[in-house]
């Protein structure tokens, strides 16, 4: 293992049984990239991100010879990285759907109707919690808080993209323009600009009634630049959704 | 030891008999003692006059569930099936007579052990 | 120093101690599963919670600092209703099969449970079930009864060096594991000692004998020689299990596999009566007194110098003084006890013994090791060297075979060149040495048995002397022996006499017929077809090389069935206890010689043990201080001679079989199977 340094010995293992799985040279320039962060004796601590990149290279999930691989480049002793790679659980230890649903359902998704968006899934897949659908599409898993709460309900997709405002019929929508080899527009199905108000701001926006002082704010017509990006692009999408649906209409 | 005066005034008083095992036990019972209400067997009172010593393991099993009150009917009315006949015949307990059950090595059955965990085993020359 | 209160009472306690050992200074015993002193802390089980001023919520004992001015309370309403709480959370998942649970007895959630236990379960849901795991001969697993303290995944990592065992999964899902290998550590057997529950027992052990029904009796190891103090449990004459006993300077609180799990050996290929060889050459059942006049017989008319005896790798004290004594009244000065032919003795007591100590080598900063291999020959040294390693700064060089010590060693060389370039200061460890405060060099066996075996002892007392190791209360010069019983054999003085022959000049006389009779007490580690021509006597405990080429066979004690002194490799006298007594007609060692004495002619002058302990005192007088060392003073030893160019190999090639005992084992045997022999086919080689 030329690529990467050595560092001092602690303990006895047995060595790694990596099989036949190797970086691709890709992988490799992004686990350099990883790897350059730490010390060199300290360099274990990329154990995350060499899995992640490894669960990458292997359609999304990790398997006994890219987790014992990942040992074999930090010079860890393969039961750590199995720690680890079985402790989280963005690794998947087996084969996911090439669209994976992440739906969550804490507190603030499940009061706006997690459970409904889950339930009309399962129903539309015929799936449950944790598997694949029969063709290798799809797979679900329930998850904890992503953070969109203001646009719940909501999902993730593949780990990153987020679809915002569902309701069970949008999510069938979005279920069957996956299956049709479309991949839908992220954020919020519902026509909002991140997360703006339906309908535009409601606060702040009598700002000059109060003689408010200077700054780019006080005389109301300052929008930030991601602001002003995000509502163009809802626009576009409205406009795109609405001559689209005329068509079909007519 | 012979059932008691009292017990044998009060069958001949009260009891209906019942029925009799194979070992010759009466068995009697008086649906209208007065039980304090609440109990288990408050409805009727059941009984036995043993043909021999009092020793309640002569009681066989059937009997033995009816006089319990685990079964509403005599063995002989469908209260408990009849004996399979694999099961073995009932005895009473054997314990302190001549037919007790002995673990081998008992000094009364020859006082012989099997050898013990503790032994070793020897080398021998070849 | 911090001060604080614990329950109301003031005790002032050393710096950088926890709450918990702070309370156990102060008397008060703090329940706990995860928390081993010797281990780092988890704080995972929650067992230890106490409460302290100024904290809303009890705290856990193991993992807070003591600080100056704390008031802690041990046994409060809130003390008590936590650890109940606690406790019914982890049984929730156990299950309730202690009545068929080998931990039963000695079971520290059983114990703490009659405390803090509540009487019924509130729980209604299904328990958690959790597949065993295969973790070796050794170790038998129930991880349904695993409460997650995770001390065997420490006690794997740090004490023992191998990171095998870990725990995969997360919350309820949580399973420790060795991803289905065997634990291959000379140490793995530890792991059932601190396993708090019944998931990891012993495999050999299972359902053989319950704790109480056992009777325990203090000894000491013969296996290797470092002399762990050992607690032998037996039931009747039966030696059921080896357990460690605590002794901080030489094992610690653990002990090594080979100690721990050898003693099935003892039950089988017992010598347990007298056999004579008859006139038709077979071996026949004899008495002790047939025995006896046999040997009267053939000794009489010899002179010393046709007489020679040999004394075994796992004798006491007592027997091979008296075996000395016994040569002495036959004349002969044929005597040794170094079966491998290792050349020490000669001169001061120094130049055999491991001076440094083994709880020294915690003061030490650099180490030389030649021709050893210490996780095999000392697996209790091997781990004390490597709790050294990890406290930092301490560098490992090794001259000898290429190894894997579980900890960073510097590979130097194989054979005496390498030692001689240290030596001249020519070689890059040479500075580290030189630079070292207190360093120490390490002589294995592999190293001095062997042909040229003076002239190392001399160049490593030349690197001991100008690397300044040897200093006033330092004194880096070590030997380490593999047999328990070398030390006590070289410090009676169980030497060739003058004029007399060492191991391999017996054999050699036996072979041209100039030594007629060779008496082996216990001895089986050389080639005992050499002897055919001579007439053996044989004295031990086990069927096996030695008895085989004996014409007369007398049958001896095994460790656990004498009262025995033994030495060990730090010059440390330990007394070994009587638990069981030797089957059949076996005797005690001393007292057969003492008995044979008397029908050669001259009988040995001690009846009973106390005075043959009183002889020994005599001999040497370092016997009279049991389990205390003082330093030996550094005097002339070594032979300076011509270096071979062989390179130096460890004598233990398999640390599951050494001697007599354990090679008898079946557990061993299993050992063997498991580790040894896979390692065997990969490599090719003889490692």
């Amino acid at each position: 293992m030329s690529r990467v340094t050595t560092h001092p010995k602690v303990t006895s293992f047995r060595p790694p049984e990596t099989g036949d799985f190797a970086f691709t040279e890709a992988s490799w320039k992004e686990a350099e990239f990883a790897l350059a962060k730490y010390p060199e004796d300290h360099k274990a601590s990329a154990v995350m991100p060499l899995l992640w990149i490894a669960q990458r290279q292997n359609q999304g999930h990790l398997t006994r010879a890219a987790i014992e691989y990942v040992a074999q480049i930090l010079e860890m002793a393969p039961i750590r990285v199995h720690e680890i790679a079985t402790f989280y659980t963005m690794y998947n230890l087996e084969k996911p759907g090439k669209v994976q649903l992440q739906i969550c359902r804490t507190t603030p998704c499940m009061l706006r109707g997690a459970d409904d968006i889950l339930a009309a899934v399962k129903t539309k897949l015929g799936i449950d919690d944790g598997e694949v659908t029969e063709d290798g599409l799809f797979s679900l898993m329930e998850v904890e808080c992503l953070g969109a709460c203001c646009n719940a309900p909501m999902m993730q997709v593949n780990n990153e993209a987020y679809y915002e405002d569902l309701t069970p019929e949008i999510v069938e929508r979005l279920i069957d323009d996956w299956r049709a080899g479309k991949t839908p527009t992220p954020g919020s199905q519902q026509g909002r600009a991140g997360s703006e108000p339906e309908g535009g701001p409601t606060v702040l926006t009598d700002v000059q009634d109060y003689g408010a002082a200077d700054g780019p704010y006080a005389n109301g017509t300052f929008v930030p630049a991601e602001v002003r990006r995000a509502r163009a692009a809802a626009a576009q999408a409205d406009n795109e959704a609405g001559t689209s649906s005329d068509k079909g209409s007519s | 030891m012979r059932n008691s005066l009292v017990t044998r005034l009060y069958t001949r008083r009260h009891g209906i008999h019942v029925g009799e095992d194979q070992f010759g036990n009466q068995y009697y019972r008086n649906p209208n003692a007065h039980r304090a209400p609440g109990l288990l067997s408050s409805s009727e009172k059941r009984w036995v006059l043993y043909n021999g010593a009092p020793e309640a393991s002569r009681v066989p099993p059937a009997w033995h569930a009816w006089l319990h009150h685990i079964t509403d009917e005599p063995p002989a009315d469908g209260g408990v099936p009849d004996r399979k006949p694999w099961e073995k015949e009932h005895a009473p307990n054997r314990t302190m007579t001549a037919e007790a059950y002995r673990p081998p090595g008992h000094t009364l059955r020859g006082g012989k052990r099997a050898k013990g965990t503790g032994d070793y085993e020897p080398w021998l020359p070849s | 120093m911090p001060t604080l209160e614990i329950d109301g009472k003031e005790v002032t306690v050393p710096q950088g101690v926890n709450v918990l050992q702070a309370c156990e200074i102060a008397g008060h015993e703090i329940p706990r599963f995860c928390y081993h002193e010797r281990l780092s802390i988890a704080g995972n089980c929650r067992m230890c919670l106490v409460e302290m001023e100024r904290s809303p919520k009890p705290i856990a004992s193991c993992h807070m600092p003591a600080q100056d001015g704390m008031k802690v309370w041990t046994d409060t309403e809130m003390v008590r209703k936590a650890r109940r709480g606690v406790m019914e959370f982890l049984l929730i998942n156990h299950p309730l099969d202690c009545p068929i649970c080998d931990q039963g007895g000695e079971c520290d959630l059983q114990d703490q449970a009659m405390a803090y236990g509540f009487d019924r379960s509130r729980y209604e849901e299904n328990k958690r079930a959790v597949p065993e795991k295969e973790m070796g001969p050794l170790i038998k697993t129930i991880m349904t009864r695993c409460i997650h303290c995770t001390r065997c995944i420490r006690f794997a990592a740090e004490v023992a060096g191998v990171e095998e065992i870990g725990a995969v999964g997360r919350g309820e899902h949580m399973e420790i594991t060795t991803l289905e290998q065997a634990i291959d550590s000379e140490l793995s057997g530890n792991l059932v000692d601190i396993c708090p529950v019944g998931a990891l027992t012993s495999r050999p052990y299972a359902f053989s004998a319950r704790p109480w029904e056992l009777r325990k009796t203090p000894s000491v190891d013969v296996m290797d020689a470092v002399g762990s103090n050992i607690r032998v449990d037996t039931r009747g004459r039966d030696v059921m299990r080896v357990l460690p006993r605590l002794h901080e300077d030489v094992n610690e609180e653990w002990i090594d596999d080979k100690t721990r799990h050898a003693c099935d050996g003892l039950r089988r290929q017992r010598l347990d009566r007298p056999f004579v060889r008859n006139k038709k050459g077979r071996l026949e059942e004899a008495t002790w007194d047939e025995a006896f006049t046999a040997i009267a017989k053939r000794l009489k008319g010899k002179t010393g110098e046709q007489v020679g005896a040999i004394a075994g790798d796992q004798c006491d004290a007592e027997s091979m003084l008296a075996l000395r004594d016994f040569m002495g009244t036959l004349g002969s000065p044929n005597l040794d006890c170094r079966q491998d032919g290792a050349k020490i003795g000669q001169g001061a007591r120094a130049g055999y013994l491991f001076n440094t100590t083994i709880a020294g080598i915690e003061e030490a900063d650099a180490c030389l090791l030649v021709g050893t291999n210490p996780r095999r020959e000392a697996a209790m040294l091997n781990a004390r060297l490597r709790k050294r390693f990890l406290k930092g700064g301490f560098k490992v060089g090794v001259v000898g075979e290429q190894m894997d010590l579980t900890y960073q060693t510097e590979y130097l060389g194989a054979g005496p060149e390498t030692l001689q370039q240290v030596a001249d200061g020519k070689h890059p460890f040479a500075e580290t040495l030189k630079n070292a405060e207190k360093p120490m060099i390490v002589l294995g066996q592999g190293a001095l048995a062997r042909e040229d075996g003076a002239a190392v002892l001399a160049l490593g007392r030349q690197i001991a002397e100008s690397f300044g190791m040897v200093q006033e209360a330092w004194n880096g010069f070590n030997v380490l022996h593999t047999a328990a019983a070398r030390v006590a054999g070289l410090d009676l003085g169980l030497l060739p006499g003058t004029g007399g022959r060492d191991v391999e000049g017996i054999l050699q006389g036996a072979e041209t017929g100039e030594i007629d009779t060779v008496y082996l007490l216990a001895a089986d580690e050389f080639d005992t077809s050499r002897l055919d021509n001579a007439f053996v006597v044989y004295q031990g405990h086990h069927g096996d090389a030695g008895a085989h080429a004996a014409d007369v066979i007398l049958p001896g004690a095994a460790y656990t069935e004498k009262n025995g002194t033994y030495v060990n490799t730090e010059g440390r006298v330990q007394l070994g206890r009587l638990a069981g007594f030797p089957p059949g007609e076996a005797r005690d060692d001393w007292s057969i010689l003492r008995a044979l004495s008397a029908y050669t002619g001259q009988a040995l002058p001690y009846d009973n043990l106390g005075q043959v302990r009183q002889k020994l005192i005599e001999t040497a007088d370092t016997f009279a201080r049991i389990d205390q060392l003082a330093p030996a003073e550094w005097e002339a030893f070594g032979t300076r001679g011509k270096l071979g160019g062989e390179p130096f190999r460890s004598p233990v090639a398999n640390f599951y079989m050494t001697d007599p005992i354990s090679r008898n084992s079946e557990t061993m045997a299993r050992c063997t199977e498991a580790f040894i022999l896979p390692k065997r086919e990969a490599t090719g080689t003889h490692g």
